[in-house]
Parts: C-alpha cells; structure tokens; sequence
C-alpha cells in the first residue's frame, strides 16, 4: 500500500474537482445546448426552416467528429482569434459543444417515442402548451430518454481525460504526475479509477432515482 | 337555424383535395353519422370538427357562433365546445384511467380534484369500469380501453362529442350498452357525431345520416325512413351488411320525429 503525501493527495483532490468541473459545465452547456437544439428541430413553419436545417445538419456533423479533434479546433481557433479563454474554458466548451449534439438526438428520439394519438388527444382535451409538455410528453418522453443521457454523460465523464491535450490537470493527468514522481503506477491509477467511480455512480443513482419518480404519478 | 351547421369544409394535401366543399347540419341531441367508403374524408371531416385537421376554407355555426375554421384561433374555439374519441383512443399510457380523465377538468377547466375524480368515478362505474379506475390503459382490454376514452370526452361535459369508430373495438353486448350510452346523452341534448362503418350501430342509432365519397358530401338523410328512401344511402348501407328499412333496437328516428 502506498502512501499518499499532502502534496499528492492535494493535487489528486485538486485534479478530482477540475474532473468534476468538466464534467459538470460541460454537461450542462450540452442539456442547454440541447434543448435548444431539439427546440428548433421540432418547431414549426417556413419562417424557422433555415434555424431547423442548421440545427439537424449541427447534429449530424458534431456526432461525427472525435472529441480531441473539436477540442484542437477550439483550442487553436480562440487562441489565433486572440480570445483569452483559459484551457478549462475551453475543454468545457468542447464538451459541451458535443454533448449538446449528442443530448439533442437522445432528447428528439425521446420525444418521438411518445404516440402521435396521445399528443392529438392532448390537442383535443385543449391542454395548453405546458400541460402538454407537463403532464403528457415530457414524462413518457423523459423515461426513454433519461437512461440513455446518463449513459452518455458517464461516458463524458470519462472523455474529460482527453482535457490534458491541451494542458488541463485532471484526473488522469494527475495520475501521470504522480507515477513519474516515482510512486507506483499500478496503485496511483488505481486510484484515480476509484475517484471515477465516485464521481459517475452518483449519476447512475440519480438517473434511477428520476425513472422512479417519473413512472410515479 | 340549425343548432350546428358546417359548411364549405375544404382540406388539401398538396395537390390532392381531400375534402371539398364538405358540410352538414344537425340539431340539438341529434346522432349524425358519417359513413362512405374508405379514404372518402369520414375522418379527415371529424378531425377539422375539433381543429385537428387544418382547413384551407370552411365555418362551423354552434349555437349561433360562426367559427371560421381556417382562421388563427378557431381550434381553440372549436375545442372549447366538442370533444372526440379517437379509433385508436390516445389515452395516455403512463397515467391511471382515472388520471386520464381528471386530467383536462382539473388543469383546463379548474374544477377540483375531488370534484372531478368524484365525477370520474360515477362515469367509470355508468360504462362498468368502476374496478378499473386505478388501472394504467395497458392493463384493459380493447374494448375497456374505447369505453375510458368514451368517459374521457364526457368530463369535459362537450356541446359536441365526435367520436371515430366508437363500437370497432366492443363486443355486441357492450356496442349495445354504448349505444344506448350515446341515446341517452343525445337525449340529454348533447349532440353526436360518428363515424362508422358498423351499419347495424348506423342504422340503430342515427338521426342523420351523411354519405361522403372522394372527399364531398354525396346525399344526406335525416332519420332512418328518410335515409332509406335515398337510393346512394340505401346502397351504401346494403352493400355494408345492413337494411337501413330494418328495426330500429336502440334509438328512435330522432329527437324531432
């Protein structure tokens, strides 16, 4: 068993939070994103057709490209743009650009699971917008959609290692800092696969905690 | 002036005139059925009753309230004062049958919760669901199911109910326990408005009759006798397994005969 010094464990500490951070920004700047995203793709008449294109064609491209490939775009383009953004800043943005097309698809699908006749006898019962999205579509939608998004954002989680590309200090590049000080590597990333797993089980017991609150009514 | 009188409803896809120049009239308490073959705009006449359906022309007198039913709006209106029973019920699958139908007096016409699951449990027991009003719609049978969506449209106490297909899913006992479900809300004022191609539940229960093919009104006939006499009614209905002539189990010719 190895012993960790105040030092090491101070930047094992520091790097779980930076990890969380990433996760937790990212992770957020993608349900907002998506939202919107999924917003446009489902809205209506001529006027939106240009948003709604963008939107799908948005979608379809951001899924498509590897997540350290979008983190080098926006890494080096807001650096020549002389836009003085800190690399966190950046790797959230990253993430949050790609989760926001990856939630958007999730969340659409989620949506259309809903019966077409439900929503009509919605239209019918003369529920207004929010009680439609209340009481009819959105929790039917949510419980397909909730088990997969938490699966998604697990595996975000994870891909916030890709982060120390550009020189963030998270989780697993802290524990490349700590074998190459000399402490066993075998242990030290053993380590930071428990820490992963205290920072992802958390969610999977919330997205179970959702369902059931969801099915309950 | 009729109590309910459609007029002139035209509806487009595309190119393709679905319904043209489409219309009927009907009084108070009257059951008007709609019957023609398949793809002749039965439906697609139902749903613009309920704005469902966009129109590109047509108005709906109610009670002396002209709607225009292509106009920005006119759904809301139109949904204030019917209600419809789907073919395929849409009730909503993640709530019990008694939430599905306190849900719209509760949220859309503010009455309490106790009033209307109060009421809710008086129609469940009337159409011999009292048992199931805890039961989520994937645990009734077909028939079960059509008879919620049926108690469902009466809660919110409509002018006008419409109903697609409202026997398709029933067995004989229960098409009879419906119709006279219907006779007896007809009775009570309320206006009925059906589409079916169940010519015995047609000939048993209506007070008009409207014939639709390829999208327009092709010959309209008020009570049965009325109905017989016109020769495309008579057809239709003879060529679909009925007499329009025969006995009459559960209605009357109508209200006003």
């Amino acid at each position: 068993m190895i012993a960790f010094s105040h030092y090491d464990m101070a930047l094992l500490l520091h790097a779980m939070l930076r990890t969380i951070v990433l996760s937790l920004g990212g992770g957020c700047l993608g349900i907002v994103g998506a939202v919107l995203l999924t917003a446009l793709r489902l809205s209506a008449g001529r006027a939106l057709l240009p948003l709604r294109a963008l939107a799908v064609a948005y979608v379809q491209t951001i899924r498509r490209v590897p997540f350290i490939v979008t983190l080098y775009i926006l890494f080096f383009c807001t650096g020549m743009a002389g836009v003085d953004v800190s690399a966190t800043g950046v790797a959230i943005c990253s993430i949050g650009l790609i989760a926001a097309g990856y939630l958007c698809e999730i969340l659409h699908g989620g949506i259309n699971t809903v019966p077409v006749e439900q929503v009509e006898a919605a239209l019918a019962l003369n529920l207004p917008t929010w009680a439609r999205w209340r009481y009819v579509i959105g929790p039917q939608a949510m419980s397909a959609v909730i088990p997969p998004a938490v699966g998604y954002l697990v595996l975000f989680i994870k891909d916030t290692a890709l982060a120390s590309q550009i020189g963030v200090v998270e989780l697993s590049q802290a524990g490349v800092i700590l074998s190459s000080r000399g402490l066993p590597s075998a242990q030290v990333f053993c380590a930071v696969l428990l820490v992963y797993f205290v920072i992802s089980y958390p969610l999977t017991c919330l997205s179970r905690l959702l369902e059931k609150r969801i099915a309950v009514h | 002036m009729p109590y309910i009188d459609v007029r002139d409803v035209c509806v487009r896809h595309g190119k393709n005139e679905t319904l043209g120049e489409a219309g009927f009239v009907a009084e108070r308490g009257e059951i008007v059925s709609f019957i023609g073959p398949s793809g002749s705009g039965k439906t697609t006449l139902l749903r613009t009753l309920i704005g469902l359906q966009p129109v590109v022309r047509g108005s709906m007198t109610v009670d002396g309230r002209v709607v225009d039913m292509s106009a920005a709006g006119a759904a809301k209106i139109l949904r204030d004062q019917s209600a419809i029973v789907f073919q395929q019920f849409g009730l909503f699958g993640h709530m019990s049958v008694l939430r599905n139908l306190t849900l719209a007096p509760t949220v859309v016409a503010k009455r309490t919760r106790t009033e209307a699951e109060n009421e809710a449990r008086g129609l469940l027991e009337r159409l011999g669901l009292g048992d199931k009003a805890d039961a989520l719609p994937a645990d009734l049978s077909g028939g079960q199911k059509q008879r919620v969506a049926i108690a469902r449209a009466l809660m919110l106490r409509p002018s006008l109910l419409l109903l697609d297909e409202p026997t398709s899913a029933l067995d004989p006992r229960k098409v009879h326990e419906v119709s006279v479900l219907l006779r007896d809300l007809a009775r009570d004022g309320m206006t009925v408005v059906q589409v079916s191609h169940a010519m015995s539940v047609v000939s048993s229960l209506s007070d008009r009759i409207v014939l639709l093919e390829e999208g327009r009104v092709r010959a309209v006939g008020k009570g049965l006798r009325e109905a017989a006499q016109e020769p495309d009614i008579a057809a239709f209905m003879n060529a679909h397994g009925s007499d329009p002539g025969a006995g009459l189990p559960v209605g009357q010719l109508g209200p006003q005969q």
